[in-house]
């Protein structure tokens, strides 16, 4: 027996059949162009615009759910969906001004970054010495394409570094996805618009493109929420816990996120300054 | 060069899992380079700029992994894919049941649930950082905590301390290595015989040592509640200390009260005494450290100053005695520590080499060090310590001794990147060595503590080095533990014996063992 805690806010109505499965979280896609997930996850993950969580993951002989505006079928059992656990994925705030608080704590998360995160992640642009173990011809190209295509969306033509990070890099998120997730979360920050970017972001994987959909919209999983709430009201010990589990999760995509997050944001700041 | 690759369809995998399998690939002999990845555009660019794009590879999605590896020969990549599929196989049995139909894993709190309904306990060793955060889960839930993680805040320990309160649940630790808890071991803890004796300690090995004494001596544990060292301290307020007391209060199994801890805070000991003054059943103290008080403020409390005279006084009254007859009892075992001394001293040490006269102790229990130091001063002047109390000066540099030393080697410049010196004996073996062959060392003092948690064959570790060591100095050591613990007590203190040293039941025997030989030389 299955009990929900929470549902997203972005779910879709429709039917799903399960894509791949994981120790927290089993994933349901409706096919494999679109952006439309449902992740039934337990509270490891938690809440999130996609996601709902669940008390178990003994779910290996379920294959299919199908999503109403009430309620969801999963393995001929009903669940209505109560609206009091309906999560809230926005990130509510007004557009960032950078104050001395969020930017040590953007510098606090950087260190916590290049200190916590797994040694093949995409934390080596923060942090050159954490090159040394890409080796072989396939990861050094991976290097560099990376470094080309930061250059690029930050620098003479953002939209070919989008196309040339889309899809690059190891995991079934791939790298450089996560880190334009972690692009569009800073742009969202800072009160810019994505459109444009979003449709260059978009590839043929349905995992990816969830995220990168929420992102775009501005919204994120609660600890994603939390740690970001952090980086305005916390001091240096609470950032690093909050980013130190969230890099706990997802493999590599959390600290690959964070990365994007933490490099777009600080090229933002500068070009803020720039202009002023 | 060979070059051969795979397609999975529909196959998913974390990129942790997939770059430990490249790794592992990788490190065989005769690859030369490998690439697990997603069949994304961008992907298959870099494997063509890598060399290790293939035809096969011509119509795969963005959703099929690939498998690419170059190798010396045929026979290399056939084992390179044999690697390959048996780490994905392994994989991803992991991954659809991880907590399947036999087995007992669970990944959090909620789903250690599902498969416990019933507990009402929650251990919790994770890291520092993390561990407040799940022992508020599972106070929320309703259960009890054990926090065996330090590195916890004393502001977090005090909300979930105040919080447990409110809600009439228990909150050990943080930094609780040990409790026993309806006759079950938790953490580093022995086995002993279940009684009535009930014990509240703010202190681990302390706790560890009264257990087993009580046990030894045929008596029996109820409960054995730790609260974390810092319970007693003015911020903590002693919150946990007063509820455990409560608890045994009302234990129907508990007859007599034990109270274990260094020196709670003034304000503390106020509360703790006003607690007993409440509570009908007998309490035993022992607050290393602290004075003695012929004085009696709470009608039922007896007050010790080492954990053996406390273990066996709680022994006598849950026998139906006064406990009396334990300083007598006490007087007797020291003149026959006197009488050991002089032996030794005439046996095991040159009495012309003056040189030889300083105790250096080697602890692995922080408890033990305080109560040797206590000990010993009584006797020797000039003690020093990396954790010193009472009269004991600051030992500079923890690494050097000085004169008459006790080490803690539990303390945090000896542990940071290692296992605790409980289970890991290198420092302490290479540390023997050390003051072995230091002139001026005439006693080496060790405490050997059993248990679960602990090491499971400390006599194999120690007895080469404590061999060598008593040739040239004495070596005593305490052991903590019985003989229903996994290593066997009788049979570690026999191995000891042969390799030379002088073992004794309790540490305040054998630090008081230590102080009469370094007395014999001055």
């Amino acid at each position: 027996m299955i009990e929900v805690s929470s549902f997203g806010d972005m779910l879709q109505k429709g039917s799903f059949k399960v894509h791949s499965r994981f120790e927290h979280v089993t994933n349901f896609v409706a096919d494999l162009d679109s952006a439309d997930l449902v992740s039934l996850v337990d509270d490891v993950v938690g809440p999130g615009p996609f996601n709902i969580v669940v008390n178990h993951q003994n779910l290996e002989h379920v294959e299919s759910l199908f999503i109403d505006v009430k309620g969801f079928n999963l393995a001929k059992l009903r669940y209505d969906f109560e609206p009091s656990k309906r999560y809230d994925s926005f990130i509510n705030m007004a557009p960032l001004k950078a104050g001395t608080k969020f930017y040590r704590n953007l510098i606090n998360l950087e260190e916590s970054i290049t200190e916590y995160a797994h040694p093949k992640s995409l934390a080596f642009l923060l942090d050159e010495e954490r090159e040394k173990p890409f080796k072989g011809a396939f990861e050094k190209e991976f290097v560099t394409r990376i470094k080309k295509g930061i250059k690029l969306l930050f620098g003479s033509d953002p939209n070919l570094g989008i196309k040339i990070l889309r899809g690059l890099g190891f995991g079934l998120t791939p790298s450089g996805d996560d880190f334009i997730a972690g692009f569009f979360i800073a742009k969202h920050l800072m009160g810019s618009e994505v459109h444009s970017f979003f449709r260059e972001a978009l590839g043929k994987n349905p995992l990816s493109n969830s995220f990168l959909k929420s992102a775009e919209q501005g919204r994120a999983n609660e600890e994603l929420k939390k740690l970001i709430h952090s980086l305005f009201e916390g001091d240096k010990k609470h950032v690093k816990e909050i980013s130190e589990k969230f890099m706990n999760h997802g493999a590599t995509s959390g600290a690959d996120m964070l990365t994007g997050l933490v490099i777009s944001l600080k090229e933002m700041f500068c070009e803020n300054k720039r202009h002023h | 060069m060979k070059i051969k690759g795979i397609i999975k369809k529909g196959e998913y995998f974390d990129s942790v899992t997939l770059m430990r399998v490249a790794q592992k690939v990788s490190n065989l002999s005769g690859v030369v380079d490998s690439a697990i990845i997603m069949g994304t555009k961008e992907n298959l660019s870099i494997l063509e700029h890598a060399g290790l794009n293939l035809p096969e590879f011509a119509d795969v999605s963005a959703s099929d992994l690939l498998i690419a590896i170059s190798g010396e020969s045929d026979k290399t990549l056939s084992q390179a894919f044999a690697e390959v599929e048996k780490e994905l196989t392994a994989s991803r049995k992991k991954t659809l049941s991880p907590s399947g139909t036999n087995s007992k894993t669970a990944s959090s709190i909620n789903s250690a649930l599902n498969i416990l309904p019933d507990a009402n306990l929650a251990l919790i060793s994770v890291a520092g950082r993390f561990a407040g955060d799940e022992a508020m889960k599972a106070l929320e839930m309703g259960l009890h905590v054990m926090i065996f993680s330090d590195n916890v805040s004393i502001e977090k320990e005090i909300e979930l301390k105040k919080f447990a309160h409110a809600k009439g649940l228990l909150v050990m630790g943080p930094d609780s290595g040990t409790a026993i808890i309806n006759g079950v071991p938790l953490a580093f803890a022995n086995v002993v015989n279940r009684g009535e004796i009930g014990i509240v300690a703010a202190s681990g090995t302390g706790l560890q040592e009264v257990s087993c004494i009580i046990s030894n001596e045929g008596a029996g544990i109820s409960q054995a509640i730790g609260t974390g060292g810092r319970d007693v301290k003015k911020d903590v307020g002693g919150i946990m200390f007063i509820d455990a007391m409560k608890a045994l209060d009302a234990d129907p199994d508990t007859k007599v009260i034990l109270l274990v801890s260094k020196p709670p805070h003034e304000e503390v000991l106020k509360k703790i005494e006003a607690e007993a003054s409440k509570i009908r059943k007998p309490i035993v103290t022992v607050f290393l450290g602290a004075a003695k008080t012929t004085k009696k403020t709470v009608h039922n409390l007896i007050t010790t100053t080492t954990l053996e005279e406390a273990a066996l006084t709680a022994v006598e009254i849950s026998k139906g005695g006064s406990g009396s007859k334990i300083s007598a009892k006490l007087s007797k075992i020291d003149s026959e520590l006197e009488k050991m001394a002089k032996k030794i001293t005439e046996r095991a040490l040159n009495k012309s080499a003056k040189k030889r006269r300083y105790v250096r102790g080697l602890f692995s229990g922080g408890t033990f060090c305080t109560e040797a130091q206590l000990i010993l001063s009584q006797h020797v002047k000039d003690i020093y310590s990396n954790a010193p109390t009472g009269k004991t000066l600051k030992l500079e540099n923890s690494l050097e001794s000085k004169k008459h030393t006790l080490v803690d080697l539990g303390e945090d410049e000896f542990t940071v990147g290692r296992p605790h010196p409980m289970i890991d004996f290198t420092l302490r073996v290479k540390r023997i060595e050390e003051e072995a062959q230091d002139p001026e060392t005439s006693v080496i003092l060790l405490d050997v503590v059993l248990g679960y948690g602990s090491n499971m064959d400390p006599s194999r570790e120690l007895e080469k080095v404590v061999k060598e060591a008593s040739k040239k100095v004495a070596v005593v050591c305490s052991i903590t533990g019985t003989n229903l613990d996994p290593q066997g007590r009788k049979k570690i203190e026999d191995a000891l014996q042969t390799a030379g040293a002088t073992v004794v039941s309790t540490n305040r025997r054998a630090s008081l063992l230590a102080s009469y030989i370094a007395k014999e030389l001055i």
